[in-house]
């Protein structure tokens, strides 16, 4: 087993504020919008349906739309050889699904979709920690290809805590209970109260970014949360100009074959 | 102001909606007055049953017996109207390959109740509320307790400790409710223990046949405060009610922490408009004093049910010529123990004629100086200047009738109590408890004229023949209560069949 950190180097090389390789690819397919997002050795693809009438008779709402999720970690997906049976009572799949469910039914402006749903399908193809950011990327980039409207952008990170350090988008070896680590959904520096706002309020919201979603997984005193809070929304907007860069070249793509 | 009516105007319309589609959607909503009417007292700070935003409501501790009464890790936990249940049992099970000599915890929370008061998805079979608390409860206990001390054979045989909990009734705020009872259950469970046979193989003992069981090792107490965000995160509030949980459209942050400031679950669920970095530890620091205050409440809880266990102990082992003062603190711990408010009426302060405050269900504390230190300055200053008010006319009573010093002792959420100390106490009991039964009718007069022979004998001299005669006095009032509630102390029946 290797050090978890030695000589300004991670266990797999980075430095401490250094995220995997990212890399993306848009397909096409039955579903609208299809998206295999790589984070390192984590790849996720995420399909998005919708939106469509609800399956079940009595499922839509009048007020909007209706965002249903569904998380699949297949057996062969853990690169550390274990292989588990795939199972609805998986306990963290169901919480990850609801999560996600939770963060984009904030998101989407769902009054534009009365009476309607919208299915959003995940699927792990191989896991090498920071499943649940992956996911949330994922699902953002394929909304945003199927075109449903969205207020803006929403990129996930996870951080953990080694002593003094900070380390950024964890990879599996560091994803252990010694390191403390969370995970950070969250929105640009857009301001989206609605009405009038003085002067000084919307300097306040400004400068802060805003935080959708939250969790952590290992014990931390309180005072060293707030610093991983700041370095964790720091690698989110990171990722989130990423994203920005390849929607554009997809929207362009797209203009090129028409 | 156009935000209000915006918002009106989106609720009226999704009213009529809802009145043509289904009538069950009504059922979640609220009408559109009430939810303007209690948006204001929130922003102006009261609430609907006269908390401030800052308090929780009353926590009872209840822990149930069942065969053996000091084995049992049942406990169950009202917040309020809100009751969850908590069942702690062990087995012995194959390790991981991993984790060749660690035990193992399993968390599983049951909120299907939910689901009668809530029908928004007709074919929705996932239990949202329920698996996201059974997260939040894994991550918490799943280092509060000390798994390396669970092995028995290093990759053969280890202990497996599963806490089962069920909601019982809901009116928000399972999160907390349910943390309070499994740790409650956690630390009132006793395990097995393990012996080596002649034969040099381990066993379990499962029946306690040679060895009495043993306790879980508890590293630390963990806490989970769950805070209702309003929609512009502008108003925090501390343990919503489930008529709040509808109104505070801003979501929910759950946050677990423990006596020494530490945090290890900081989640946050329905937010409908994201929160700011300054909002979020504002939510941290509200949520450390209180975190503070509820791990001193469990200490207090669990304090109490190890004086009802000693008393059971005292009881079934006594000797005939100590058996009367064993039955009596037996029947004085009680079994249930719960904080209760101070209340303004003064009426409900003291019971006149017993002559001491009493509340059911409460235990008069022996030694609480450690707990004070827990609670933080602006908690202390509360509670200073309610003891400075309301602490002179329970003196004035008090002085009619007993002429001893008064002692107010703080506890957590601010409950005042006025104990006395009296020599005759001492000399039949060395720890005289509250009865916790005091609605029948029967036993409270009974407890009457036992309070009465004290305060009469505290006139008159200390005389030695005094004391025999009121022995026997006690011993008759014994013999009396078992003919009225046979059910409720069939225990003493027994003890007394023994004679």
């Amino acid at each position: 087993m290797a050090e978890i950190f030695y000589n300004g180097r991670r266990v797999d090389g980075r430095r401490p504020n250094e995220i995997r390789r990212v890399d993306c690819q848009f397909g096409s397919g039955y579903s609208d919008g299809i998206v295999f997002l790589h984070q390192g050795n984590t790849k996720v693809i995420a399909s998005v349906v919708g939106p469509h009438a609800p399956r079940v008779k009595g499922d839509g709402t009048p007020d909007g739309a209706t965002i249903t999720c569904q998380f699949t970690k297949p057996p062969f997906a853990s690169t550390s050889g274990e292989r588990r049976k795939l199972s609805s009572k998986d306990r963290s799949a169901n919480d990850f699904a609801t999560a996600i469910e939770e963060i984009f039914s904030c998101v989407i402006r769902t009054e534009k979709y009365p009476m309607s749903q919208i299915d959003i399908f995940l699927e792990v193809i191989q896991s090498d920690g920071s499943e649940f950011a992956c996911a949330v990327n994922a699902t953002t980039l394929a909304l945003t290809d199927a075109g449903i409207e969205m207020d803006c952008l929403v990129s996930a990170a996870t951080v953990g805590l080694w002593g003094s350090h900070v380390f950024a988008d964890l990879c599996r070896f560091e994803e252990n209970p010694r390191i403390s680590q969370l995970t950070v959904v969250c929105l640009p520096n857009v301001h989206l109260l609605s009405g009038v706002n003085t002067e000084e309020q919307i300097g306040q919201w400004k400068s802060q970014p805003q935080i959708l979603h939250t969790r952590l997984s290992s014990w931390l005193p309180v005072e060293r949360l707030q610093p991983l809070i700041t370095e964790a929304v720091k690698v989110a907007q990171t990722l989130q100009k990423e994203f920005s860069y390849w929607l554009r070249g997809r929207v362009r793509s797209g203009f090129i074959t028409r | 102001m156009k935000v209000l009516t915006s918002q009106r105007a989106t609720l009226k319309s999704s009213l009529l909606n809802h009145i043509v589609i289904s009538y069950q959607y009504l059922i979640t909503m609220l009408p559109t007055q009430e939810v303007n009417t209690l948006t204001e007292m929130l922003i102006s700070g009261y609430r609907l049953d006269g908390r401030s935003i800052n308090e929780y409501r009353e926590i009872s501790f209840r822990f149930p017996q069942g065969k053996d009464p000091n084995v049992s890790g049942c406990c169950v936990v009202k917040i309020g109207a809100t009751t969850v249940m908590a069942q702690v049992s062990v087995e012995v099970i194959e390790p991981k390959h991993f984790r060749p000599s660690q035990g193992m915890l399993f968390v599983h929370f049951d909120a299907s109740i939910l689901k009668l008061s809530k029908t928004l998805y007709r074919k929705q079979k996932r239990d949202d509320e329920g698996r996201r608390l059974s997260a939040v409860l894994q991550t918490l206990l799943r280092d509060s307790i000390d798994l390396d001390a669970l092995c028995i054979v290093a990759w053969e045989r280890v202990f497996a400790v599963r806490v089962e909990l069920r909601a019982l009734s809901y009116d928000g705020n399972l999160g907390d409710c349910g943390t309070l009872a499994a740790v409650a259950a956690l630390a009132a469970f006793r395990r097995p223990d393990v012996y080596v046979d002649d034969m040099g193989k381990v066993l379990v003992d499962f029946e306690a046949k040679f060895r009495p069981r043993v306790p879980l090792g508890i590293r630390r107490t963990p806490v989970l405060v769950t805070l209702g965000l309003t929609a512009d995160a502008k108003v925090v509030l501390v343990d919503p009610t489930a008529r709040e949980e509808l109104i505070l459209t801003g979501g929910r942050v759950l946050l677990g922490l423990t006596n020494t400031s530490e945090i290890c679950c900081l989640y946050t669920t329905g937010l409908s408009v994201p929160i700011q970095c300054s909002s979020l530890s504002r939510c941290i620091h509200l949520a450390n004093s209180k975190a503070k205050s509820l791990v001193s409440l469990i200490n207090w809880a669990l304090e109490g049910l190890s004086i009802q266990r000693e008393a059971n102990l005292a009881a079934a082992h006594a000797r005939s010529c100590e058996l009367n003062n064993s039955v009596l603190t037996t029947s004085n711990a009680p079994l249930v123990l719960s904080t209760t408010t101070f209340l303004l009426d003064k009426n409900n302060q003291m019971d006149h004629e017993t002559g001491s405050y009493r509340e059911e269900g409460e235990i008069l504390p022996a030694d609480h100086n450690g707990l004070y230190s827990d609670l933080d300055n602006d908690d202390m200053d509360v509670v200073s200047s309610d003891d400075d008010d309301e602490g002179k006319d329970p003196q004035s009573l008090m002085k009619s009738h007993i002429k001893h010093r008064n002692e107010t002792k703080l506890l957590p959420y601010g409950v005042i109590e006025v104990s006395s100390s009296s020599n005759m106490n001492d000399q039949i009991s060395d720890k005289l408890l509250p009865n916790s039964s005091v609605n029948d009718f029967d036993e409270f007069d009974s407890i009457n004229i036992f309070n009465a022979n004290s305060i009469s004998l505290n006139t008159s001299n200390q005389i030695f023949t005094e004391g025999f005669q009121q022995n026997d006095q006690i011993i008759e009032s014994l013999y009396k209560e078992p003919i009225d509630d046979d059910d409720e102390e069939e225990d003493n029946i027994t003890i007394l069949n023994l004679d």
